[in-house]
C-alpha cells in the first residue's frame, strides 16, 4: 500500500513578526542569544479558487508567527491551533551561519521524545539573525518529526471523506464538529456502545485509556489539519502516531508483559479533521474531512521487552525547512522597503506620480521621464527651480554644471541655497546644488561640477597651459552632454549658450533653453538633428525646427511688438525666473511623451494662436497625451500672456547649421578655438557675411512698383 | 537530511505559486465620517509587498477605464476617478497600510445613491444601502 507523504510545513510570518523581534533585540536581548520562547500558529487547510482558471488550489501548510508569537498571553483566535517554539537570534551573521545546528535540532528533538505530552509533538524551532542597519532577516524554521523505518503506510483506498464511507453519519460528524475545546490539535474518537459518537482532547494519558473495552473499528485518533491536499495529510500527525505507538502496547515500558512473539504492526484509524464548521446544506461541498488507515507494514523498532523500550535510541529526526528553491538553506526577508526611510521616500514620491497616471492619464508614461538624465548648466535662478520641477517629475540623475560661487543676494531668489552657503566666500554653486538636491530627497543621484563654458567673443588667452585647460573643459562638456539625455542652457549670457547649442545639436540631444528679460522670457526647445526626419531644405513638416541662435536672424512672425530680451540681464521680476523654469521642464516632458520626441513637430499655426481648435489639416500627431508640443514660448508677464511660435531652422546658423556641425565634427577643438578666439570667424563660415551683400543684391533686382521700406535683416 | 520518502517534496520554484497574504480592513474614518478600505500585503517571509508588486497582483483596478465598468445598479455609469490611494497607519493597529482616502467617499457614495433615487435612507435599511452603494463604489477601484 502507498507510503504516505506528509505535507511539511511551511512557515508564514507576517511583518509584525520581524517589528517585534526588533525591538525585542534592541530593548531586552540586546547581544544576547539566549534561546526565547514563542508561539506559533497553524489552522485547518483551506483551498482557494482561481478565478481565472476555475481551479481548486490547496493553500499551504503554513505555520503562521506574528507579533503575538512573542506574546505568553496571547490566546489563539477561533480554529487555530497554537504550538510552542524556541527563537534562538544570533549576533552576528557568522555566528548564525556557524551556529551548530544540529546540537540544537537534535536538542529540540530529544525534548519531543522524552515528552509525555502529545501536543509537544508540534514544538519547532527558529533560528535568526537581525541586520538592522539594512532591515534584512535571515531566518530557518525547523519542525522536527520522527522518521519511522519501514515508512507510515495508507490502506487500500486512501484516505476517503468522512461522510462518503460510511463510517459516520451526518449526527456523528455534527457531534465531532461541536466538541469542546475545538482548538486541540488532537482528540480521541470512539463509538461507544450504544452507537453514539464521543470525543476528548488528547492529552497526556489520556490514550489509550479512552478505549479501553472499545473495539479497534470503533477507535479513531483525529487531529487538526493544516493540510489541504486530498492524499497527504499535513505534518502534525508524524509525530502524533510516533506519540500513539509508543503508547501503545507492547511498547509502553509499563506494558502488562513483555512480547515474546513479534508484536502485531500498529495501525490507526485516522481522521483529518478538515472542518471549522458545519457545512452549509445548499449546494456545499459537504465535509471536508477525511478518514484513512494508517499503519506500519512491520514492527517498528521500539524494543521488545520493556527493559529493552526503556534504553531504546531515539529515531531519528527531520524537519528543517527548505528555502524558496527547495533548498537546504536559511530564508532572508528583505523589510527595507517598509523600513528604510529612504526606500520609504522613494515609494511615496513613486505613488505621487503613478496617481497621477492613475487617476487622470492612464497613457502617460512616466518610465520614460524618471529615466531621463538631466544636464543642467547653470545653477541660478533658472538652475535651481528646474531642478525642483524635475524631481517632481521623479527624474532621478540630475548633474548641475556652473562656474561661480554663492553669494549673498543668491539664497532669496535661488531656492536651493542658505545663508550659510554664502560664508567664507561662498560654496561652489554646482556641488552646493547637487548637495541640497541629495538632502531634499536621497533617491536622486545628483552631482554638481564647476566649470567655465569658453565662448565666442572671449578670446582664449595664448598660454599654452590656458589652452590645454579650456580644451579638457570642452573635452568634459561634451563627455557630460553624452552621458545625459536633456541639456537645458539656464545661463546668464547669450553666448555661453553657443557651444552646448552645438554640441548638443551634434549629438542630436534635446537641448532645452530658458532666457529672461525683465519681465518676459523665452522657453525653447532646439530642434532635432535625426538625419531621416528633417532637414534644412525641408518643407513645412520636414522642415527641422531651429535653436536659439536660428531666431537671431530669422524673424518671427509677430516680432515687431516684442521687446528685445536676449540683453545680458541680472535684473528680472523675482516671480518670472519660476514661471519659465517650470515651463521648461513641461515643456521637455510634454517633448519626450511625444512618441517622436525631439523630433516632434510644432503645432500649426491655427492651434498655436488658438484661432482654431482642430487643424486645416486633420492630422492631429503633433500632439502628445499632454497636448501640443510648441516650439517656442514667449511670456510677457505684464500682459500676463504667452505666445506660442515656431522658427525655422536657419541654413546659415552658428549654432546649428550642417556647414557649423560639419566643420566642428571634422576639426573639432581646432574649430571651436577659431571660434572663441576670432570674432568674424563664424559669420565667414556660416556665409552670414555675405548676407548682407545677398540682401543689397536681392533689392537691387527687385523692380519696386512702389517705394517701401524692408526691416527684415 | 536526504531523500526521506515520507516527506511531500516541495514544488520546483517554477510550479510553486508565490503565496501572498492581503490583510483588508474596513475602518471608520472619525474625520470624514466614513468608512475607509484599508489593506497590506505580504509575503510568506514576512516583508511587505512594494508598490510596484502591488500594481502588479490586479488587486487595484487602476487600468479599467471608467466607462467600461458595470454595475449592479445598471446604470449610466459613473464617471468616477481611482481614488487618492495612500500610505499610512492603521489607525487602531498602528502597523503601516495603503489606504484610500476617504475625502470623496461622501460624494461618490452620494452620487450612486442619486442614480438610484433611493429615497428612503431612514433607520438600519437606509444604512445597509449605503454600505451596499460603498461597496459599490469601493468595487470599482479594488478587485473584491
Amino acid at each position: 500500500m502507498p507510503i504516505i507523504q506528509f505535507a511539511p510545513f511551511s512557515s508564514l510570518i507576517n511583518p509584525t513578526f520581524w517589528h517585534t523581534l526588533t525591538q525585542l533585540k534592541i530593548d531586552v536581548l540586546k547581544l544576547s542569544s539566549d534561546s526565547v520562547p514563542i508561539t506559533g500558529s497553524y489552522t485547518y487547510g483551506k483551498t482557494v479558487v482561481d478565478r481565472e482558471s476555475g481551479k481548486e488550489i490547496a493553500l499551504g501548510s503554513n505555520l503562521g508567527l506574528s507579533g503575538e508569537s512573542f506574546d505568553a498571553a496571547h490566546t489563539a483566535s477561533p480554529h487555530s491551533v497554537t504550538v510552542k517554539g524556541t527563537l534562538k537570534n544570533f549576533n552576528t551573521i557568522e555566528e548564525f551561519k556557524s551556529s551548530d545546528k544540529a546540537a540544537l535540532f537534535n536538542a529540540l528533538a530529544d525534548e519531543l521524545w522524552s515528552s509525555d505530552f502529545p501536543e509537544d509533538g508540534n514544538k519547532f524551532l527558529v533560528l535568526t539573525f537581525a541586520d538592522l542597519k539594512k532591515y534584512k532577516y535571515y531566518y530557518w524554521c525547523a519542525f522536527p518529526a520522527f522518521v519511522v523505518k519501514p515508512s507510515w503506510e495508507i490502506g487500500e483506498g486512501g484516505w476517503e471523506g468522512v461522510s462518503s464511507g460510511g463510517s459516520f453519519g451526518e449526527e456523528d460528524l455534527r457531534t465531532i464538529a461541536s466538541r469542546e475545546e475545538p482548538n486541540a490539535p488532537f482528540f480521541l474518537v470512539r463509538r461507544n456502545a450504544g452507537g453514539k459518537i464521543e470525543t476528548t482532547p488528547l492529552i497526556a494519558s489520556a490514550y489509550p485509556g479512552f478505549f479501553t473495552d472499545v473495539p479497534e473499528k470503533d477507535r479513531y485518533v483525529a487531529f487538526i489539519d493544516p493540510s489541504s491536499l486530498p492524499q497527504n495529510p499535513g505534518w502534525p500527525l508524524r509525530n502524533l502516531l510516533t506519540y500513539l505507538v509508543r503508547h501503545s502496547a507492547p511498547y509502553t515500558s509499563t506494558a502488562a508483559s513483555p512480547a515474546t512473539t513479534s508484536p502485531k504492526p500498529p495501525s490507526f484509524n485516522i481522521i483529518s479533521w478538515r472542518d471549522t464548521d458545519v457545512p452549509s446544506e445548499d449546494g456545499g461541498k459537504g465535509w471536508k474531512s477525511l478518514l484513512g488507515k494508517v499503519y506500519l507494514p512491520s514492527a517498528p523498532d521500539l524494543g521488545k521487552t520493556s527493559a529493552e523500550v526503556e534504553k531504546v535510541v531515539r529515531w531519528n529526526a527531520i524537519g528543517w525547512e527548505r528555502d524558496g528553491k527547495g533548498k537546504m538553506s536559511p530564508r532572508l526577508a528583505d523589510l527595507g522597503g517598509m523600513m528604510d526611510p529612504r526606500r520609504l521616500a522613494d515609494q511615496a514620491v513613486d505613488l505621487n506620480l503613478k496617481l497621477m497616471r492613475w487617476r487622470i492619464l492612464p497613457a502617460l508614461d512616466l518610465e520614460r521621464v524618471s529615466r531621463t538624465k538631466c544636464l543642467l548648466l547653470g545653477a541660478g535662478t533658472l538652475g535651481c527651480y528646474v531642478a525642483r520641477v524635475l524631481m517632481g517629475w521623479g527624474i532621478r540623475k540630475i548633474t548641475l554644471l556652473d562656474s561661480s560661487r554663492v553669494s549673498f543676494s543668491n539664497p532669496v531668489r535661488q531656492p536651493l541655497f542658505e545663508f550659510e552657503d554664502c560664508l567664507e566666500g561662498g560654496k561652489p554653486k554646482a556641488e552646493c546644488a547637487a548637495e541640497r538636491l541629495t538632502k531634499i530627497f536621497p533617491g536622486v543621484d545628483a552631482q554638481g561640477i564647476t566649470l567655465s563654458i569658453p565662448m565666442p567673443g572671449h578670446p582664449i588667452p595664448a598660454n599654452e597651459a590656458i589652452v590645454e585647460k579650456t580644451k579638457a573643459d570642452v573635452a568634459k562638456l561634451e563627455a557630460l552632454i553624452e552621458e545625459h539625455d536633456v541639456v537645458f542652457l539656464l545661463m546668464d549670457s547669450r553666448e555661453s549658450r553657443w557651444l552646448p547649442t552645438l554640441i548638443g545639436a551634434a549629438k542630436n540631444k534635446l537641448v532645452l533653453n530658458a532666457a529672461l528679460g525683465f519681465d518676459t522670457y523665452l522657453v525653447m526647445r532646439h530642434g532635432g538633428h535625426t538625419p531621416s526626419t528633417a532637414s534644412e531644405e525641408g518643407q513645412g513638416e520636414k522642415k527641422k525646427l531651429g535653436c536659439y541662435f536660428c531666431n537671431d536672424i530669422v524673424a518671427p512672425a509677430d516680432s515687431l511688438s516684442d521687446r528685445t530680451l536676449d540683453q545680458m540681464c541680472t535684473v528680472t521680476r523675482p516671480g518670472l525666473a519660476s514661471i519659465a523654469a517650470a515651463s521648461a521642464v513641461e515643456l521637455m516632458v510634454s517633448t519626450l511623451q511625444h512618441p517622436l520626441g525631439i523630433d516632434a513637430p510644432a503645432p500649426p499655426v491655427e492651434i498655436a494662436t488658438g484661432k482654431q481648435s482642430s487643424p486645416e489639416s486633420g492630422d492631429t500627431s503633433y500632439e502628445s497625451v499632454l497636448g501640443i508640443v510648441p516650439h517656442q514660448i514667449r511670456g510677457f508677464l505684464a500682459q500676463w500672456r504667452n505666445m506660442i511660435i515656431k522658427g525655422d531652422a536657419y541654413s546659415r546658423c552658428t549654432g546649428c547649421s550642417d556647414i557649423v556641425i560639419n566643420e566642428y565634427r571634422s576639426k573639432g577643438f581646432e574649430m571651436l578655438l577659431r571660434a572663441f578666439n576670432e570674432s568674424k570667424y563664424l559669420e565667414e563660415l556660416t556665409g552670414l557675411d555675405r548676407l548682407y551683400e545677398e540682401g543689397e543684391k536681392a533689392l537691387e533686382d527687385v523692380d519696386w512698383i512702389e517705394e517701401g521700406s524692408e526691416e527684415d535683416f | 537530511d536526504g531523500g526521506d520518502e515520507s516527506a511531500l517534496s516541495p514544488p520546483t520554484v517554477k510550479s510553486q505559486a508565490r503565496t501572498v497574504t492581503i490583510d483588508q480592513f474596513i475602518v471608520y474614518s472619525a474625520t470624514f465620517q466614513v468608512p475607509t478600505f484599508y489593506f497590506s500585503a505580504h509575503q510568506s517571509d514576512g516583508s511587505t509587498l512594494g508598490l510596484g508588486d502591488i500594481e502588479a497582483l490586479r488587486l487595484l483596478k487602476a487600468h479599467s477605464r471608467p466607462d467600461s465598468e458595470i454595475n449592479s445598479y445598471a446604470i449610466t455609469p459613473i464617471a468616477s476617478p481611482f481614488p487618492l490611494l495612500s500610505q499610512g497607519d492603521h489607525p487602531t493597529l498602528g502597523t503601516p497600510c495603503w489606504y484610500f482616502h476617504p475625502c470623496e467617499t461622501s460624494t461618490a457614495v452620494q452620487e450612486i445613491l442619486h442614480e438610484i433615487g433611493e429615497m428612503d435612507w431612514e433607520g438600519e435599511d437606509g444604512l445597509a444601502r449605503w454600505m451596499g452603494a460603498w461597496f459599490s463604489v469601493l468595487s470599482s477601484a479594488v478587485d473584491l
